[in-house]
């Protein structure tokens, strides 16, 4: 696996992170991915259809998420879904970015705990 | 589906089209899909969240179109695959045309229609409009000569697209770069106004550095749309060149009275001195266009993809 430098890719935006989380516990098609990045967020982050698909699209050019093939039975009974999931870089990324997040965190409540002393 | 449902997902599926091509054939139809359950979902709970729905995507969609096509412009760059083959004379001609037709018709349009507007009256101090005015004196032809390339290189309808925007951002930083120096040399020129022959000399380089300037980022913008940084650079430089020669030409034919002396006089002398400045730099560009190797430029640009 290719693993560029770290700080290449990080931090990424709010809407990458919740779509790469939204995806760790197995494929979803677009649609499900908007219902489970509103249920994470706890309705924080509503993702507009055009903003999904393009963010959708640049993580597919990065090779960060694939298409596994199509939802067969689409429960309205339309057309087959196109099902997305992580690629092994994208697993790379999220958990670069996790440190990163970890980090700062530590940072924050270290130093609020100096302050607070 | 609701009636109402079905003909905002359809009005919603035209506005996808907005999109450009490549990402309308990936995507479109899984848009269209989940725009339609995200509706479906919202009409449970009632109609206004339907409309609010509606606004929600409304209101993101046009970052999301500039956005796509910015992205789709920067990897043209890219992916470059496919050559440009255009003779010298052919390459000459068509931007001599494109040049000259471009310089001619501004021109009308800029005496016969605008100038006499009342509007310009009333904003006389507004010197940044006149200076707009420039802007698309200087830049237009050059579109006009690079869609002429285009045609002469046989390139698909999407080129035209990516040329026409690269080079009219090319005459908007060019305007950028000139309101300092118009500032500078208004303000060189009033103090020379009283003195014929200096302030003629004055206005004289005043023009050919606006023209340039405009060369060189119109150039530049052009050359970008059909190969990249590299021939960007290098059709600055040549913009420059032939602004600066089509420049000086039509002050020579203007001020020794050359033009007067033509039998075509219909037209009148100004359109006969941008007729033959838009040949002259429009011929200089062809000339290096149909020199210069131009061996790969991206699908977006081919036959195949328009």
């Amino acid at each position: 696996m290719d693993t560029t430098n770290s700080s290449d890719f990080s931090p990424l935006s709010e809407t990458t992170l919740y779509i790469l989380v939204s995806l760790t516990h197995g494929p979803l098609h677009g649609y499900a991915i908007a219902k489970e990045v509103q249920a994470l967020s706890k309705n924080h982050v509503i993702l507009s259809v055009s903003t999904l698909y393009t963010t959708l699209k640049r993580l597919l050019e990065e090779g960060w998420i694939e298409r596994v093939g199509e939802d067969p039975d689409p429960d309205d009974g339309g057309r087959p879904r196109k099902v997305y999931t992580l690629t092994e870089r994208g697993e790379f990324i999220l958990g670069v970015e996790k440190k990163r997040l970890r980090a700062l965190l530590t940072l924050v409540q270290t130093r609020t705990m100096g302050e607070e002393k | 589906m609701t009636a109402s449902i079905q003909g905002i997902a359809k009005i919603y599926g035209l506005l996808l089209r907005l999109f450009p091509r490549d990402f309308q054939n990936e995507f479109r139809e899984e848009m269209e899909d989940v725009f339609t359950a995200t509706l479906e979902e919202a009409s449970k709970t009632g109609a206004s969240l339907i409309v609010r729905a509606c606004f929600f995507e409304l209101f993101d969609l046009p970052g999301n179109l500039v956005i796509e096509h910015l992205s789709n412009l920067r990897k043209g760059n890219l992916m470059k695959n496919k050559s440009i083959e255009v003779g010298r004379s052919r390459a000459v001609l068509m931007a001599a045309v494109g040049m000259t037709v471009g310089w001619v018709a501004i021109n009308w349009v800029l005496i016969n229609w605008v100038y006499r507007q009342d509007f310009w009256k009333s904003s006389q101090n507004q010197l940044w409009i006149f200076y707009m005015a420039d802007a698309i004196q200087f830049t237009l032809p050059f579109i006009l000569c690079g869609l002429m390339l285009g045609i002469a290189a046989g390139l698909g309808r999407r080129a035209f697209l990516r040329i026409g925007l690269w080079t009219a951002a090319g005459g908007v930083l060019g305007y950028l770069v000139n309101l300092p120096v118009n500032t500078i040399a208004l303000n060189i020129y009033l103090r020379t106004v009283y003195l014929p022959a200096r302030a003629d000399l004055v206005n004289l380089i005043w023009q050919i550095a606006l023209a340039c300037i405009y060369g060189i980022f119109s150039g530049a913008g052009l050359g970008f749309a059909f190969g990249g940084w590299k021939t960007g650079l290098k059709f600055g430089l040549i913009g420059l060149a032939a602004n600066a020669v089509g420049g000086l030409a039509a002050h020579y034919f203007f001020n020794t009275g050359l033009v007067y002396r033509m039998p075509l006089r219909i037209a009148g002398p100004s359109y006969i001195v941008t007729g033959i400045q838009g040949a002259l730099a429009g011929g200089i560009l062809g000339w290096f266009f149909g020199k210069a190797r131009l061996p790969e430029v991206n699908p977006a640009m081919g036959k195949s993809n328009a």
